[in-house]
């Protein structure tokens, strides 16, 4: 009776552990107030459509094939995307809560995907001191409001330094301690914008979800030498600072959660019926 | 019962299941996105779980001894043949129970049969913590 009773709670635990993610995930009841379409050039607009109605653009045929077919299309299409189309976003951050900035003339827009193309998460960010704001006009990339991105899916996005242009600049990018990244560039071109994708799919083993704290800087003029983490960057920067949230499948079923699961588990029934003290009789 | 038995504390096996269990848990409390996933927040929450197994195999409360207790130690709470009555005979009734028999103690053992402690090991642990009970 007692192991019945310790079958029906465990196998009850584990029900609410894999359903809860999915009852929390509601719908919003916002409305959006960016139109995202205004940022994919025009040769590329029958591409994407709002098919699941959260206000950003979906892929019409599936995500794309990897990131070769996809980087560079804003680049291709200089002048489509200038300040003039950042200067007609507006958006009330009364309310706006801590957690994220990007200053600098830096700005741009990331969009997130899922597997099947259709639109999870996306941001913009139009330059200047405001910070980063989600499509409803709400601030973004703080703890309480991250940015989403599907591990399984695939990341568009589109920045740039307009009207600067950084040369011999170096950057670094890097997330909750364990992941970074870092570059930089002469830049004889006199590039200040760029645009790609990154496919989680096809770069990840396994899918993930977490929530982690992310930062950057971009530093003009810095050279070849690294760019270390600062306090303050010398003029002219962009340094950035947000949370994103990986999405996807149930944490359960992903090969951290799964793993988590069965060591908390072994762990658990280690400490209840192992480690505790005993009393025997006396020889 | 409590001056026939011994007490085996587990701080080494508390510590151990102690880590694992942390490690499942901070591992679950990340992937559902309800802390942030980092070192320190692993480090930490960890060690906290690690630290709560160690205190948990040194003085939660003892599982009860199993089976029958040895006859020599049983042998003063055992009734003698001056202070009860000699057992009424009947057709059908079995011999009494010699003196020194442990059978009270026996069925208190039982009473936690359904704990699937391992309560052999202990006798053997090198971590054993060990104190008479009493």
């Amino acid at each position: 009776m007692k192991r019945w009773r310790n079958l029906v709670f465990a196998v009850s635990l584990f029900g609410l552990m894999s359903i809860a993610p999915f009852a929390v995930a509601g719908g919003s009841e916002q409305e959006p107030v960016i139109d995202f379409n205004d940022f994919i050039p025009a040769q590329f607009q029958d591409q994407f459509d709002d098919i699941n109605g959260d206000g950003i653009p979906d892929f019409v045929d599936g995500p794309v094939e990897g990131p070769t077919g996809v980087r560079g299309i804003w680049d291709d299409a200089f002048g489509e995307v200038d300040d003039q189309t950042y200067q007609t976003i507006e958006a009330d951050l009364a309310e706006a809560d801590k957690g994220s900035s990007l200053t600098g003339p830096c700005k741009g827009v990331a969009i997130s995907y899922d597997a099947d193309g259709m639109s999870v998460d996306a941001i913009i960010d139009t330059g200047g001191g405001d910070p980063l704001i989600d499509v409803f006009g709400n601030q973004a990339m703080t703890r309480g409001n991250p940015m989403k991105v599907d591990t399984g899916g695939v990341l568009l996005y589109f920045g740039s330094s307009q009207p600067a242009t950084f040369h011999n600049h170096r950057w670094f990018i890097q997330a909750a301690g364990i992941f970074k990244d870092d570059g930089g560039d002469p830049n004889p071109r006199d590039k200040n914008r760029n645009a790609g994708s990154v496919n989680f799919g096809e770069l990840l083993p396994f899918e993930f979800t977490a929530l982690v704290h992310a930062n950057g800087a971009w530093v003009d003029e810095w050279g070849p030498a690294e760019l270390p983490e600062m306090d303050s960057y010398p003029e002219p920067n962009c340094v950035g600072e947000g949370w994103v949230q990986f999405v996807g499948a149930n944490p359960l079923f992903t090969t951290p959660g799964a793993v988590s699961l069965a060591l908390a588990l072994a762990g658990f029934t280690g400490v209840l019926f192992n480690a505790r003290p005993a009393l025997s009789w006396r020889e | 019962m409590t001056s026939q038995t011994t007490l085996h504390r587990h701080p080494i096996r508390g510590v151990i299941w102690g880590l694992v269990l942390g490690l499942g848990v901070t591992g679950l409390l990340m992937v559902f996105s309800i802390i942030e996933l980092s070192i320190l927040n692993l480090i930490i929450y960890t060690a906290a779980v690690t630290v709560a197994g160690l205190l948990w195999g040194l003085f939660a409360p003892p599982k009860k001894p199993k089976g029958t207790a040895p006859a020599g130690y049983a042998a003063p709470s055992a009734p003698t043949a001056a202070s009860t009555p000699p057992p009424v005979a009947t057709a059908a009734s079995t011999p009494p129970p010699a003196a020194g028999s442990a059978e009270p103690m026996a069925r208190m053992g039982d009473a936690d049969s359904d704990d699937m402690g391992d309560d052999d090991m202990a006798d053997s642990d090198p971590d054993d913590d060990e104190e008479t009970a009493g």
